[in-house]
């Protein structure tokens, strides 16, 4: 049992980006002392960030490659759909990717930033259409949680009354960006749809915070950001969190199972030091799994006693099931209307300063649409920084073309369906015991097919895409195919979910509703692993927000000497 | 929107989403009619060198670390039609003025799999242009004069006769990298219009007043 000669603890929490990064904060927020376990390598946005850096400063001009599956400058550090010596294995004839990155910061450092809550209907989908399950709690019991986590992550918007975006408390959120011209077309055009286009909420700040610096609208958020003003948890809630000094992080641990004693009661992790190779026990009087997941369960799963045979936390059989992404499309239009139009600078927050929700919930409960759940669309184009993708657009030669492409330039929008899957038998992981990456840990094995509710739901969000596209005097470029063809691959979206999920009842779920697992009072899960379904608001604001009320409970537990 | 640009405009919208499409047609044609230059035959072995790797220094990054395989003629012959495709224009530079010629030497020598399909398509195209050169007018395509050239740049700047498939495609991808150096270029990125980039203090004050007097005269035709 390795002892940290300088630091004494009480909470070990593996992973350092949304739900860690949380838990972190909240625990010693509480008074609890945290050793933070993060199995990629130490990483400094203050210092590593290329801000303002160009396309031409960078190899081949920034396009995406095998080394950085988002272009060059994406913050993702020895990640991506592949993380070199850890593969994961997918089960024949399906097919799924698993982002992954090695860095402190996790995937906070590179993610869109959006950030939405979910609203009563999300909450009680089982309730409402007797698929998938519900979760353990009310929108009601969130909120007072969303708007404290909204408030210290720092979350521009607005309140447009309407029910798929509930309403924040006054004074939570920041001022939203002004909109931009092909986002106001678009809103006028869906307008004529009764669709509504509305801002985006965005976890970047308009003004400052603690030490964060508000946007200035230049540079990608998904190469992270040197200014603190695009959340990430190594320039918020990381330092908030070690500036209490209850906080001590280990980088390069890449955690493989978690000790469990007779009376169920987890004592430690271990983990592999990437520097050395060698596996390290450390104890622990509770243990948060923050990992991704995926990465969770697949801990738990290689977590094998003779009290839990199938794995930790895992008597109800439901580690790894459930696995749920977001449902991922897109379609991109021109619009003539827009071609040769007046410049200005159009990077904004270099993302959606607006969204079309989900408008259809009553249309659903009048029985008129073929798919149970709904879905979001982000959409953007317009001037921005000229890619190597210009050329493509390019027809004949000299001047001529150069008039065209100039004539065309910011003329194009792109259309990006996201929208909520439904949990299904044939959505998995388990561990493939043929496999072993370069730590020796067992990987992850994926299964994934689609069920006809996405299918279906794929179908009318092309549909809606034509008719503002057609409202808005544009000409569609995508070409149509079908849902399965346009669907974006399972994991593609990064939303993946479901897998450690939380209920009621310790036969059908991992944890409680507060994260806790029913196997184990001591161990707690703290990342997307325990969503009880997957709506199509993006993960990352939701399981930071279970984090912050889970931590304080797990604190008070703590306190109490209850677990 | 002609079918043709549309087709042009799909191959941009698939960059956007993954990476950048390649033109292609099905190897080991050859010119059956004689008119004009078959289309050389080359075995190009794979590119076996080392990429920048999964966790570069992004703030000043390394050149490209890969040995650039371009010989002095090819990048020659890359340089002349470089510049045909983007040509100097009062004070905005050609192509070649602006590193284009470069680029196309590291990205047709890197070793992802990606640029080595442009590279199975632009090494033998550049050979090409001298056999089509040679044919029509007993020289290298560099020396021709500038009349000469655009004839041959005209037959493949467009789709057109099936004997010269591999050659527009060449062409395109081509075009392909020349105009997306050129506008990735800082002169190249001003020439297009491109106004972003630079610090703002305060709140984004989103579009200009003339952008917006565009704009509503777009909804207003739109009857929006």
């Amino acid at each position: 049992m390795y002892r940290f000669e300088d630091f004494d603890y009480d909470v070990v929490v593996v992973g350092s980006g949304a739900g860690g990064g949380m838990a972190a904060y909240e625990l010693t927020r509480q008074g609890q002392r945290v050793l933070m376990l993060e199995a990629g390598r130490d990483y400094d946005p203050y210092t590593e960030t290329p801000m303002f850096q160009e396309n031409h400063q960078a190899p081949l001009r920034g396009v995406r490659t095998p080394d950085k599956h988002f272009g060059f400058y994406d913050a993702t550090v020895d990640g991506g759909w592949e993380v070199p010596g850890e593969p994961y294995t997918v089960a024949e004839g399906d097919e799924f990717l698993w982002w992954r990155a090695r860095m402190l910061g996790g995937r906070t450092n590179h993610w869109g930033r959006y950030s939405l809550r979910f609203s009563h209907h999300d909450f009680k989908g089982y309730s409402r259409d007797g698929l998938g399950a519900d979760w353990p709690m009310n929108y009601e019991d969130l909120a007072p949680w969303y708007d404290k986590t909204e408030k210290i992550v720092g979350v521009c918007g607005n309140n447009p009354g309407i029910d798929d975006v509930p309403d924040s408390s006054p004074g939570v959120l920041q001022p939203p960006p002004a909109a931009r011209v092909p986002e106001l077309l678009v809103q006028a055009a869906a307008a004529k749809l009764g669709i509504p286009v509305v801002p985006m909420r965005r976890a970047v700040l308009t003004r400052p915070i603690d030490n964060r610096q508000a946007c200035f609208y230049a540079t990608n958020c998904g190469r992270g950001c040197s200014i603190g003003a695009a959340f990430q948890t190594p320039t918020s809630l990381l330092p908030l969190a070690q500036a209490t000094g209850r906080l001590k992080i280990v980088t390069d641990a890449m955690v493989k199972s978690v000790a469990v004693d007779d009376a169920h009661k987890v004592t430690g992790v271990t983990y592999v030091d990437r520097a050395t190779g060698q596996a390290v026990e450390v104890a622990a009087r509770a243990v948060v799994l923050a990992a991704s997941a995926c990465e969770s369960a697949r801990i738990l799963l290689n977590s094998k006693s003779a009290a839990f045979p199938r794995g930790l936390a895992n008597s109800s059989g439901q580690v790894g099931r459930n696995l749920m992404d977001s449902t991922g499309l897109g379609m991109s239009a021109h619009f003539p209307g827009l071609e040769g139009r007046p410049r200005y600078n159009e990077d904004g927050n270099t993302s959606n300063h607006m969204f079309i929700p989900w408008w259809g919930h009553d249309a659903q409960a009048r029985g008129e649409l073929n798919f149970a759940r709904g879905y979001h669309f982000e959409f953007g184009g317009g001037f921005q920084a000229p890619g190597m993708s210009v050329g493509q657009i390019a027809q004949g030669y000299g001047l001529a073309m150069k008039r065209q492409l100039e004539q065309r330039y910011g003329s194009y929008i792109g259309f990006s369906l996201r929208g909520e899957m439904l949990p299904n038998e044939r959505c998995y992981m388990e561990i493939d015991e043929q496999v072993k990456d370069k730590w020796g840990i067992p990987v992850a094995k994926f299964h994934w097919q689609w069920s006809q509710q996405e299918l279906n739901q794929a179908e009318h969000g092309m549909d809606t895409i034509e008719q503002i596209v057609e409202k808005a005097g544009g000409r569609l470029l995508t070409e149509r195919e079908t849902p399965e063809s346009m669907l974006k691959k399972g994991g593609e979206i990064i939303h993946e979910v479901g897998t450690t999920r939380m209920g009621n009842s310790a036969k059908t779920s991992v944890t409680n509703e507060f994260g806790q697992t029913w196997d184990s009072a001591n161990l707690f899960i703290m990342d997307g692993g325990v969503f009880a379904s997957n709506p199509h608001k993006n993960c990352t604001l939701t399981l930071m927000t279970l984090a912050m009320r889970n931590a304080e409970h797990m604190a008070k537990a703590l306190d109490r000497g209850v677990i | 929107m002609s079918e043709l640009s549309r087709r042009a405009a799909l191959r941009w919208m698939t960059a956007l989403s993954g990476g950048m499409a390649i033109s292609a047609v099905a190897p080991g044609y050859a010119d059956e009619s004689g008119q004009y230059a078959p289309w050389p035959q080359m075995k190009l072995a794979p590119v076996q060198a080392a990429g920048y790797g999964t966790d570069p220094d992004l703030i000043t990054p390394a050149p490209a670390p890969w040995p650039r395989l371009l010989t002095t003629a090819q990048r020659q012959t890359s340089a002349v039609l470089a510049d045909i495709i983007v040509p100097r224009e009062g004070q905005v530079p050609a192509a070649s003025e602006v590193g284009v010629v470069e680029l196309i030497d590291e990205w047709v020598s890197a070793p992802y799999p990606q640029q080595q399909g442009y590279r199975q398509s632009i090494i033998p195209g550049l050979a090409w242009l001298d056999d089509e050169a040679g044919l029509r007018f007993g020289t290298g395509f560099v020396q021709l004069s500038t009349d000469q050239q655009l004839a041959i740049v005209d037959d493949i700047a467009t789709p057109g006769e099936a004997s010269l498939s591999a050659a527009h495609a060449f062409f395109v991808n081509f075009r392909t990298l020349v105009v997306g150096g050129f506008y990735t270029s800082p002169a190249g990125s001003r020439d297009l219009g491109y106004l972003g980039n630079v610090p703002i203090a305060g709140d984004y004050p989103g579009p200009s007043p003339a952008a917006m007097a565009h704009l509503n005269e777009l909804l207003a035709e739109l009857k929006l």
